[in-house]
């Protein structure tokens, strides 16, 4: 019953089918090419390997060597046609190249690894038969040994790298176990939890189901996703009739010891996928099992990946590299662990990471089953009195004293960043904001030149500087040079009394008008409003307003403490995007200087003529997004007073502040007009004083508005 | 102020309609020290009267006087004297049940040390304290109403105004809560509101019984018992709001 709803319920085939789109569209992205037909490749590929399958090995990289050849005298000759065509077959011809030279070579490579070997047993240094080294030489002798005598073949190899082309599967395929645990754990949200595990024995046996489930769940996720991805690699570069061959015909698996062929690879691949698979789920299952709490069970996950990650970078000759091989990645990742020819010194004794890898793997997954079917057993739904769990809730009872205190501010703002997972909206902003661009400016040839005097002559413009710029001008000796001159020169003619020469960069690019400072100001919208929206809604959902209201601070000052917060919220936001703008923005065109000009130095890109400093300007401009993301924020807080469900106010937001705005930033006029995506960006609106005053009034009425509800019911 | 014989609670022909449903109709009463029991039909009025006197619901006619003066013109002062357990309350299941009374302690401006061995008092008395630390969300129905109750006692308001506080306890709760009510009833008014009568029985000092937004009798337990001519309670009850 169990297994039916998880394995064949909506949610489990529904994602697997898209994740099998998905994983097909990668596929299909990955071997597109825009100029060519989608089979071209592959078709040329081909006709390349029917080509040369009469050759011998160095017959055939004979032809290779002098294609090469040829194309490289046609480059310097001038004579190269530079067509998609030819380039897709000089890349062939490199790829089938490194085939053959691979066949060619393998024979010498592995009688090399036995005469190394030899001459190394006579060698004193390594004749002390108790060393790692010794050891190691003589195993990998051995290991080698078996394969002598293999026959390698030539063929479609790409059938089979072009699945290791991409992680994409990897990642993606551990969604599905994430879906299965959680569909393990629904019960415990939906209150069925105590019917369900009502007795030890009872718990234990679902546990065991659970782990045949999620075993299966694993089967049929690396079934699905690397099935169809080895078929599609192996249909696509008509690899499918090849699984005979030896697996080390393929240059990918030189350093593989063991012989096999590349069906029996497979095979053996898509076995350790299921079984890590399996693995990783156990790992998340048996987290979410010990920590009920979810936000605390998302910090642990992230802390274990973490230092598996780490370990993952362990160099092999240290004490720890097994951890390297015994760890979550290398079961998600499994190629480079098997392609890779390693000895670890496990006790002074050569073992292959490959090996410890795989031994460990099953023994593992049988040491997380137990401890899972044993947590299981043990663990009440409520409040266990367990004596193991007794010392653990000592210690959470003490961490909730200490905690739980602070003044109303701290706690409303902990309510808002925790509870209401605020900090997960800013990490992602952080995260987000670590991939934005730098805003352009209109470059010009002469720019170089333009931005050097700049620098040189930066300051109130004399009649000293004009004159030493004349000097610059009969001086200069390459147009570029001349034209900036000419400009700067022609721009000082109309300067007005007071105006400096300004190094312009980092103001041009400010002041630009661009689709960049629209997606600035919608993600710092947008994730503003996410952040504030359950700010008076999540009381009514709690349902505790009535209690908050007959108490003497939850009013006015409740409410005045919610006004402190969305400040706070604003700054942070506006500090997070606007700051890391700055901090982009002077890494690439300078620091801005000469903040004491005034801002008609600046006439080529200039807002508005008033009669402000550029610093002032500076101040002006980030101050005006700072209130404008305010009003936002107080426009967020009246909405979320009328809301009674937190949802519903993150899509009340969206739909009037975040929707309109969103199409603004896309080019509708409509959407801008209707947002606060111009006003944001200030640089659009320059000179208007309307919209802010009209803004202004939008604070007052929301403040107001927010104020209400929190008065009346 | 401090001293508990001026404490005062008037309430002169209070109305509350809702569209044309007449909740409270022109009520009238004085309150002074003591435990008061309202007992009355479900939508009788009585959680109607609690969010007036608490001024989560707006009047339309009359007047409530703290010591003589409206609760309106007070405002924040009068809250700070007043404990409510609304009927229906929702807790942030997020919090810890500690967490949860320092969040309301924090609300009603008590100094924060004060507020931290009033809250271990508290806890202990509705017998939380092995649970504080966990998470309201994980909390039993009768654990919940514990929680809520302690948040109406702390600040040791002088006005404490219990909206079905039983609902939802088990016996020995009860019985429990009833003996704390009786100790904290010397110095202050209590408002009980129940449909069930043993609640109040041994509790109250004065028992109102309301019908259809109306008051319509009143008097201490022993004297309404006789005046029906009954064995306890329940006989009064069946006299007065029995007949429908
Ligand atoms: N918010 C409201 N809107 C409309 N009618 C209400 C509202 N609250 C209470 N009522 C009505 O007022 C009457 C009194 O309700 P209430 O004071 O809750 O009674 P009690 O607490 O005695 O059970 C009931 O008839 C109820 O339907
Ligand atoms: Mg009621």
């Amino acid at each position: 019953m169990e297994c039916k709803r998880i394995l064949l319920g909506k949610p489990f085939v529904l994602l697997l089918v898209a994740l099998l789109l998905v994983n097909t569209y990668f596929f299909v992205y990955q071997n597109r090419d825009e100029e060519t037909d989608f089979f071209y490749y592959r078709d040329t590929y081909d006709a390349v390997l029917t080509q040369l399958s009469d050759l011998s090995f160095e017959e055939a990289l004979a032809w290779c060597e002098e294609f090469e050849e040829e194309t490289n005298q046609q480059w310097i000759e001038g004579t190269w046609d530079f067509s998609q065509e030819s380039a897709i077959k000089r890349m062939i011809v490199q790829q089938v190249e490194e085939q053959y030279a691979h066949l060619v070579g393998y024979e010498e490579y592995l009688e090399n690894i036995q005469k190394n070997a030899k001459k190394l047993q006579g060698v004193s240094l390594f004749a002390d038969n108790s060393s790692f080294a010794y050891k190691n030489t003589v195993k990998t002798a051995e290991d080698f040994a078996s394969l002598s005598g293999v026959s390698v073949t030539a063929g479609h190899d790409l059938a089979v790298t072009g699945v290791f082309a991409d992680a994409w599967t990897e990642i993606i395929s551990l969604i599905p176990i994430f879906l299965v645990c959680g569909l393990f754990l629904q019960e415990r949200r939906k209150g069925l939890h105590v019917l369900v595990n009502a007795t030890p024995m009872g718990r234990g046996k679902l546990a065991v189901k659970r782990i045949g489930i999620l075993f299966l769940a694993s089967a049929i996720t690396v079934l699905v996703l690397f099935g169809s991805k080895i078929f599609l690699n192996g249909y696509l570069y008509r690899g499918l009739g090849e699984w005979g061959r030896t697996l080390q015909s393929i240059p990918m698996f030189y350093n593989v010891p063991y012989s096999m062929t590349v069906g029996k690879f497979w095979l053996w691949y898509l076995a350790v996928k299921i079984v890590g698979l399996f693995f990783a789920g156990l790992v998340l299952w048996l987290i979410q099992a010990l920590i009920s709490n979810i936000s605390a069970a998302v910090g642990v996950l992230g802390v274990v990946a973490g230092v598996e990650f780490a370990f993952t970078a362990i160099p092999s000759s240290s004490f720890f590299a097994p951890l390297r091989y015994v760890n979550l990645f290398s079961y998600i990742n499994y190629q480079p662990v098997f392609t890779r020819y390693l000895n670890l010194s496990v006790f002074g004794n050569p073992v292959s990471g490959n090996a410890i890898a795989c031994i460990l793997l099953p023994i593992l997954c049988c040491i997380l089953a137990l401890l899972l079917v044993l947590v299981s057993k043990k663990k009440y739904p409520i409040g266990g009195k367990r004596r193991s769990f007794q010392k653990w809730e000592r210690f959470k009872a003490k961490a909730d004293r200490t905690f739980s205190g602070g003044g109303l501010f701290v706690k409303e703002a902990k309510k808002l960043l925790f509870y209401r997972r605020g900090i997960l909206v800013l990490l992602i902003l952080i995260l987000l904001l670590t991939q934005f661009g730098i805003p352009y400016r209109d470059e010009m040839s002469s720019d170089l030149y333009q931005a050097y005097y700049q620098e040189k002559y930066a300051g109130p413009i004399t009649e000293d500087t004009v004159k030493a710029l004349q000097e610059e001008l009969t001086t200069a000796t390459e147009s570029e040079q001349i034209s900036a001159l000419t400009q700067m020169l022609s721009e000082i003619s109309r300067a007005k009394d007071g105006d400096w020469i300004v190094p312009s960069e980092p103001y041009e690019a400010l002041f630009t008008v661009q689709q960049y400072h629209y997606t600035v100001a919608l993600t710092a919208l947008l994730f503003l409003s996410l952040l504030v929206s359950p700010i008076a809604s999540q009381e009514r959902q709690a349902e505790t307003v009535t209690l908050l209201y007959s108490t003497s601070g939850g009013r006015r000052r409740l409410w005045l403490m919610k006004q402190a917060l969305i400040f706070s919220a604003t700054l942070v936001v506006w500090f997070l995007v606007y700051g890391s703008e700055l901090l982009r923005l002077t890494d690439f065109y300078g620091n801005f200087t000469c903040l004491a000009a005034p801002l008609s130095s600046l006439a080529r890109v200039s807002l508005y003529d008033w009669n402000i400093s550029l610093g002032q300007t500076l101040v002006l401009l980030y101050a005006l997004r700072l209130s404008v993301l305010w009003t936002a924020a107080q426009f967020c807080f009246a909405l979320s007073s009328v809301c009674k469900k937190n949802s519903n106010a993150v899509i009340l937001n969206c739909s009037i502040l975040i929707l309109p705005a969103a199409l603004g930033a896309i080019g509708s006029s409509i959407g801008s007009c209707l947002s606060m995506l111009l006003p944001l960006t200030v640089i659009d609106l320059a000179p208007a004083i309307f919209p802010y005053l009209f803004l202004f009034v939008i604070f007052i009425a929301a403040a107001a508005l927010s104020r209400c509800f929190c008065k009346i019911k | 102020m401090k001293n508990g014989a001026n404490m005062k609670l008037q309430i002169c022909q209070l109305c509350k309609k809702y569209g044309s449903k007449v909740a409270l109709d022109h009520f009238s009463f004085d309150f002074e020290c003591g435990v008061y029991g309202i007992i009355g039909a479900n939508g009788a009025g009585k959680t109607t009267l609690m969010n007036l006197i608490t001024d989560n619901v707006k009047r339309d006619s009359g007047q409530i006087l703290w010591d003589g003066r409206d609760i309106l013109d007070l405002g924040k002062k009068f809250r700070a004297v007043v404990g409510y357990m609304p009927q229906q309350s929702g807790v942030y299941g997020e919090y810890s049940a500690r967490e949860f009374l320092r969040y309301i302690a924090e609300l009603k401006e008590i100094p924060r040390k004060k507020a931290k061995g009033q809250i271990e008092e508290l806890l202990n008395i509705v017998n939380l304290k092995e649970v504080a630390h966990k998470k309201l969300g994980g909390f039993s129905g009768g654990m919940k109403q514990r929680v809520l109750l302690a948040q109406a006692l702390l600040g040791e308001p002088k006005l404490l105004i219990l909206d079905e506080p039983t609902a939802g306890l088990d016996p020995k709760e009860r019985l429990r809560l009833r003996n704390y009510i009786i100790e904290l009833s010397k110095d202050r008014i209590v408002f009980l509101t129940t449909h069930i009568i043993s609640d109040i029985e041994s509790t109250a000092n004065e028992i109102l019984l309301m019908k259809n937004g109306q008051l319509i009798k009143h008097g201490a337990p022993q004297a309404l018992i006789a005046e029906v001519c009954g064995k306890n309670l329940d006989d009064v009850y069946m006299a007065y709001l029995g007949d429908d």
